[in-house]
Parts: C-alpha cells; structure tokens; sequence
C-alpha cells in the first residue's frame, strides 16, 4: 500500500529488462504491489482499496518524451489471461466483485529493452517527471484521478 | 607490532603491517565477492575476484595476498574492476554448467551469491557444455564435476587442516579437474577420513551431502 | 485426389501443436492427426544424474503439475532405497497430490474450458475463456478463481512455494504439517465445498438441457481405461494398484503393480508427432490404446469413498446410462466430480492433527539399481521408471506421462468431430462450418492436455484451416484472428 491513504499502486514490468522495469522500480520505491504481468486473480486485490494507479513503461508511437498520467476506465474484453491490459482489469474487477475504484495510468515512455537491470540514460532523465507524478497522484484526494 | 596507515577508496585505515589487503578493506567496510578465499586457509588468488588497483602498481592486484604496507592508495570500485568482476562470474557460469533451477546449492551458493553481487543478469560468453561427470562413490558425499569453479577450497582443508590430502587438481588449462587420490573413485580412496570438511567449505553444490544416507551424517531436515 | 486440411495454432509459443485432417480421393476422411511438434528430450538430461535430484529436476518439466512428477520420482525413489515413507509423509504426500489435483482441475474446468462448456460454442474471442465466464456468471468465475488459490495455497503452505517445491524427497517429505497450515485448510474448505457445488449444479443443468446431445456424442469412441485403484478397489491417487476396464465395464485386468509396467506396456512411435502412443502389448497397437486421467479414474473405481462424492460419482455414471462413460465430454464432468473428492479428501486428512507430528521420512541407502514409480496426476496414470548404477546415478530413465496415453485418444475424438461437423464426402471448394475450429480444440481440451500450456490462450488464439488438394491449391480457408 502507498503513503496515500487507501490508494493501491501496482507496476508492471520486468526489471530484468532494461526499460520495461520502469513500472516495477516505481511502484516498489512507493510501496507498492509489483508484477510482471496482470492476470485475473489480481482483481481481488482492487477490493478495497479507492484508488488504484498502473504505472507501465511506454513505447510511444512517434517517440513522446514526457511521462503522462491519465484516468483509467474499465474498458476491454477477451484475449489471453496471461497479460492483461490494466482497463481490463478493471473490467474484470467490476465484473467479479462489483467493486471500481478510481483508477489512474502513468505511462513512462521507454526506449529500450535489453536483458539489463539499468535503464537507459533517456529514461533515466525522465524518473524525476515520473515521481512528481506519481506522487501527485499520492497527494491527490480521491477525486483527481 | 607495525600498523600502517592506507587509504582505501579514500579511506583512511590502520592495519598491521604485513596483513592482506583484504583485512584493509574489511577495516574500510568494503566487501568484495571472494570465492577461492576462505579465512581459515592459506590463500592462493585463484578466482581473482579480489582483485584492487592500487596507485602505482602496473596492473590490478589481488587483495587476498598482497600485503598492506604504509601509504598505499587502493581503489575497489572502478569501471574496470567492476567489469572484470562480472566477465569473471560470467566465465565460471559458461566453463561448467550450473542450471541454478535444479542445483541442490540453489540458494545457499556463493557463486550465486556472487554473481547477484556483480549484477550479473546473463551471460555474454557463449557456454561451453562441458561434458562431465559425478563421483558418487563415496557413501556420504557427492561431488558434481558439472558445478566444481577449481576454487580449491577442498584441495586445502583436507591438506592443512584434516591432514589427510585426498584432493589434488588434475591436468591444466581448460581440462583442469578436482581429483580423488590418484584419480581414482572419491569411495576408493582410502585416507579419505569421511570428515565433511570438504563438503563444509565447497562455494557451490560440487561437493554435497548425499541424500541416500542411512543417517543423516549433520543435522538438518 | 488426397487433401489435407490443416489447423495450426499459433500463439505466443510457436510450433507446439497442430491439427491436419486427412481427406483421400474421394474426399473422405482417412484420420485426424494432432501434432506435436516440440521435442524436449528430457530423459536425456536426467541420465547421469544422482536418482535422489529426480523429484526436483523431474518437476521442471511442467509448470502446471510438477508436483505430480516430483510425488512420482519421490515414489520411484523409495522403492529404490527399498523403503515405506512413514505414515505421516505417506498421509502428506496424499494431501499434497490432493490439493495438485485440485487447483489443475480447477484450470481447467474454470480457466480453461467452462465458457465453451458453459456458455456455448461461440467465435466472438471476447467471450471465451475465462473472460467469457466473467461476463457472463461472475459468481462462478469468481469462485472458480479461488478454488485454484485455494489448491495453490496448500502446496505453496505445505510444500514452501507454489510451482516447483522440493518439500518430496525419497523416503518421505522434508516437513511435517503445520498447526498454522492446518488451520488455514480448515478455514478455507468450506469456501472450496462451496465452489465445487455451485460448479456442478449449473453444469449439471446444463447438461439436462443444451449440453444433453454433447454430454453424449461429443468425441464418443470406445476404449480401455487404466487408473489406480485402492485395495478395496476405491478412487485412489496414490499407493494403490492398477485396475484396467473395457467400455463395457468388464474388469479387464486388476491388481496389477506398477512393476509389470515394462511387460504390460509399449509405446508406438509414429513419424508424424513427438508425442509417443502408449497401448496394452496384448492387444496390439490399435486395440490396446486405453484412457486415463479423471474419466478413466471414475469408470475404473467401485466407489469414491467419501459421501458427497460417492453421491457425485454415481450420479455421473447413472447419466450416462451404460456402465462406462465413454464420451470424451465427460471429462469435464469427471474433474467436477474429482475436485469434490479431492476436497473431502483433505478434509478427511486434516480432520486430526496426526500429520502435524511423527516421523516424516525414512532414511536408507541405495538397495536396488531399478524401480518404477506410479502415481495418478490430474491428467492420468504417469509412470516413472528408473535404472540407476551401484552409486545411484541414473543410467536409463524412462517416463510415461498422462498426455501420451491419451494420444490415440485426443486424435480419434478429432476424427469423431470432424466426421459430425463436416458434409462428407468434401469436394473443391467445400466451405468450413464457421464452428469447425472451436470443436476441434474443445475435443483436445477435454483431454486437458499438458499443451494446452500452449494452445490455451482462447480466443487469442490465431487458427487456420486449409483444404489443400494435393497440387498445393488452396481449396477453401478458414481463419480466426
């Protein structure tokens, strides 16, 4: 759980590759809940909490360069249950338990992928953005997202 | 007894004189990942993981036998030692094979342990695939040649401390092997006095307790 | 001019099965053949190795059921040392492979196959799978969600972690159960009983009404069955003997120890699939193929042994209306049914708390240099047999898996369906029925195959059918994106 209040922060990604851990570091250094990959049964962690922001790395089409955070809406259906997108996982969070929390998706533009544990100097540049959102996010009451 | 003052990564420390370098980094509280070291035994700078710059010298040395002397000025943390260190991790994964997943050392490994504190995420040199053996000859032990890194740790307590030197290293180079006796099956050398020792300081899960033992020979599940 | 029809599934891993139906010259249908294209070789990595590694590197060859492989080589492993595991591992294993069979049958059934089971055949990809049933009956997808923690939890409780625990070790486990982990068995059942009644009542209406005519046909075929039964010829899934029927339900064989395994049965090899063709030597290649896994274990057995599930399990058989269940539907049922005898079968085991104390494993030496190992994984019968030399290293390994002896099986339902949902004779230009695609996959999945690892992302899934004539002409072709 977060500093804020009820709010749940949940980043996706995997660290072992280069950008795509963007979501994951941000989420563990606000105390959040970590994953690889959403799948259904993450839904019953969205009881409960009033507030849940996704935090994902982003391969923006035409190279945006800043960090963007949105509202999220339960959106979607079908595909594999190995990997979820996270309004889907709204969608399935409403679906199962009737519960819809505000939601909120920092997108983190990446750039690259490789099998390391660093991010790229471009991304790095972008965290200081990030976090200011993300705790904005934090700060908010729960009427932002 | 002499001390002498020398700065470790800026450092300032006072060891006695004489004394390995390591013993100054400890004092600095630096850890560096060791694998051939082990404090009981004498030292033999196999695994070169140790390895400082210190000012002056032509190449990078290794802290587990130089010695500290007055003034020197070492560094641990460069780009390029911090490179060497991981080629090296990297070099002992591809000579032999180590499938972590299915070790029974996963866990409670140094050379795991190790290779966590290089960062190292994959391997960057192709594998060599050796193809090697086990000895299971002995009734309670087992030595995996797949996951032996030559460190020698057991070469050296079951000379200097057992007495006994029923370890011997074989060959050179890439062939390079940990043997029993005279080459012969661990189980058929005689001045083998079944103490474990060997098995109590192996880095990896080359040398193990077996788990087909009528009595577990320490306890433990 | 022959014709081959040809479904391959892609997915995000490539190449793992596929589906040709053979057409002949006058456009009948020759066979359907499923494919499987990956070699693992896994025999080959275990040679060499100490027999005691087998439980944990065994395990690795399956996410979904490694628990399976490491009970079967752990097994394998006493009869090397020539030793009983004490009754409290015996009891922690059964309540192990309980749970494993649990939380696998509960992926299938809720994850897996419950919207085309329960919601009907369909081609709108947002409506199969798991997600069709959470639209359509959150309740149930809800509770099937937990019912596959719930399995999960008690491995990863009882054996340390979820996939690939190294809790089972030759002569018995390496902990005995926990007050804290009893307790939370306990806790959570009744949530579990819940589950598996809510299940069953609505499949079950189903299958009074929609499902009626598949309950029946879908992929009907005769054949042998094999499972493990208890002494008192009960559903077992370990330490039992085995009991083979025929489709008439004629005890063909019993009380048989897994040690005529060798003599009892050989495994075809065909040029076309990895996968081998395990039959009974003596009846042959083609009679000799027989069933197992959770229709085979409730058509084999005299009984549950448990109330609730006796109720279940004779109820299955009475619909049926014939001794012996023979439509390849059924399986679903069957794991149902299953999940409910799993579900009291640890409740029976926890009752107490006499596997929270005790002796938990028997030390031994090497005393035998061959042994094989059974055990009944959610899928079916699956044999480990080992050769190991005089220091316990392991010179032959052979492994018979579940999947396998359901192989003959899984490509005569194909055929079965193929034959129902095309209008043979097929000429040229012939157009697919827009269903063919998900009848075809749905006969595999009855099967639950370990591939279905692979080909289970419904709905995702890309599917292709082609009607080729043997001049490389593409006749008809059908596609879901």
């Amino acid at each position: 759980m977060t500093g804020a209040g009820d709010g749940l922060v949940i980043g996706l990604g995997n660290p072992w590759r280069g950008d795509d851990g963007v979501g994951w570091r941000l989420a563990a250094a606000a105390g959040g809940c970590c994953v690889r990959q959403l799948t259904p049964d993450l839904a019953e962690k969205l009881v409960g909490p009033s507030r849940v922001l996704f935090i994902d790395g982003w391969l923006a089409p035409g190279g945006a360069r800043r960090p963007r955070l949105r509202p999220l809406l339960p959106a979607g259906a079908g595909g594999g249950s190995h990997g979820l997108a996270p309004a889907l996982l709204l969608t399935v969070a409403f679906d199962l338990y009737g519960v819809r929390p505000a939601a909120a998706l920092l997108l983190v533009p990446i750039v690259a992928c490789p099998h390391d544990r660093r991010l790229s100097p471009a991304l790095r540049w972008q965290l200081p953005a990030a976090r200011r959102l993300l705790h904005r996010w934090q700060a908010a009451g729960p009427c932002m997202s | 007894m002499a001390v002498v003052t020398l700065h470790v990564d800026g450092m300032a420390v006072a060891v006695p004189a004489g004394a390995p370098l390591l013993q100054a980094l400890t004092a600095a509280g630096v850890t560096l990942p060791t694998l051939c070291h082990h404090p009981r035994l004498s030292p033999v700078a196999a695994c070169r993981l140790c390895l400082v710059e210190l000012e002056g010298a032509p190449r990078p040395v290794p802290a587990c036998v130089t010695a500290a002397a007055e003034g020197q000025r070492l560094a641990t943390d460069t780009p390029a030692l911090r490179q060497g260190r991981r080629l090296i991790v990297e070099l002992l994964f591809a000579e032999g094979n180590h499938p972590c997943a299915v070790c029974v050392a996963d866990g409670d490994c140094e050379l795991q342990d190790a290779a966590q504190r290089v960062g190292m995420d994959r391997v960057t040199v192709p594998y060599r695939h050796p193809p090697r053996q086990v000895d299971a000859s002995h009734p309670l032990f087992l030595l995996d040649h797949h996951r032996c890194i030559l460190c020698s740790r057991c070469v050296r307590v079951c000379d200097e401390i057992e007495g006994a030197h029923v370890w011997a290293m074989a060959e050179r180079g890439g062939r390079t092997r940990l043997i029993a006796g005279l080459d012969q099956p661990w189980g058929a050398v005689d001045s083998c006095t079944s103490c474990g020792k060997c098995v109590a300081v192996c880095p990896t899960g080359a040398l193990v307790t077996r788990e087909d033992v009528p009595l577990s020979p320490w306890p433990g599940p | 001019m022959a014709r081959t029809i040809t479904i391959d599934p892609v997915t995000r891993l490539e190449g793992h099965a596929r589906i040709t139906l053979q057409v002949d010259d006058r456009g009948a249908l020759v066979a359907a053949r499923f494919h499987v294209t990956e070699l693992r070789g896994f025999e080959t990595f275990c040679e060499g190795r100490p027999f005691s590694e087998m439980p944990m590197l065994t395990a690795r060859i399956c996410g979904i059921c490694p628990v399976s492989h490491q009970l079967c080589a752990a097994r394998t492993g006493d009869k090397l040392l020539a030793v009983q595991p004490p009754a409290t591992a015996r009891g922690l294993r059964q309540l192990l492979n309980l749970a494993q069979i649990c939380q696998s049958h509960a992926l299938s059934f809720f994850y897996l196959s419950s919207a085309d089971v329960l919601l009907g055949w369909t081609d709108d990809p947002d409506r199969r799978g798991i997600f069709g049933l959470i639209a359509a009956d959150p309740e149930l997808a809800r509770a099937g969600i937990r019912l596959r923690q719930f399995g999960q939890g008690v491995i990863e409780r009882l054996a340390g972690r979820r996939i690939h625990p190294s809790w089972v070790v030759p002569g018995g486990v390496r902990s005995a159960l926990t007050p804290a982990t009893r307790a939370w068995i306990l806790e959570h059942l009744p949530e579990a009983r819940r589950t598996a009644a809510l299940a069953l009542e609505r499949f079950k209406a189903l299958l009074d009404g929609r499902l009626q005519r598949d309950a029946r046909r879908f992929g009907d075929l005769p054949s042998l069955f094999m499972a493990l039964v208890a002494a008192d010829g009960s559903w077992a899934c370990s330490d039992g003997a085995l009991r083979i029927v025929d489709s008439q339900g004629v005890i063909v064989a019993d009380r048989l120890s897994e040690d005529a395994m060798p003599s009892m049965i050989d495994e075809a090899v065909e040029p076309w699939t990895y996968l081998r063709f395990p039959y009974l030597r003596a009846r042959g290649r083609i009679d000799g193929h027989y069933r197992v896994g959770p229709l085979a274990r409730l058509n084999v057995c005299s009984g549950i042994g448990t109330p609730w599930a006796d109720r279940e399990w004779r109820e299955f058989r009475q619909r049926a209306g014939a001794p012996v269940v023979t439509s390849s539907f059924a399986y679903h049922h069957a794991r149902l049914v299953e999940i409910v005898a799993c579900l009291e079968g640890i409740a029976r085991l926890v009752d107490d708390d006499s596997l929270c104390q005790g002796r938990v494993r028997a030390r031994a030496a090497l005393n035998a240099n061959e042994a094989i190992g059974v055990s009944e994984a959610p899928r079916g019968t699956l044999f480990h047999h080992y050769v190991v030399d005089d220091d316990g290293l392991i010179t032959r390994i052979n492994l018979i898996i579940a999947t396998g002896q359901n192989n003959r099986a899984m490509n005569l339902a194909l055929e079965a369906v193929a034959r129902e949902e095309l209008p043979w004779p097929i000429g040229p230009g012939v157009e697919l029925p827009a269903q063919l695609l998900n009848r075809l996959e749905a006969a595999i999945r009855c099967y639950d195959p370990c591939l279905s690892c692979s080909t289970h992302a419904a709905g995702a899934m890309a599917l292709q059918v082609q009607l080729r004539g043997a001049d490389g002409q593409v006749w008809a072709d059908d596609r879901r994106p």
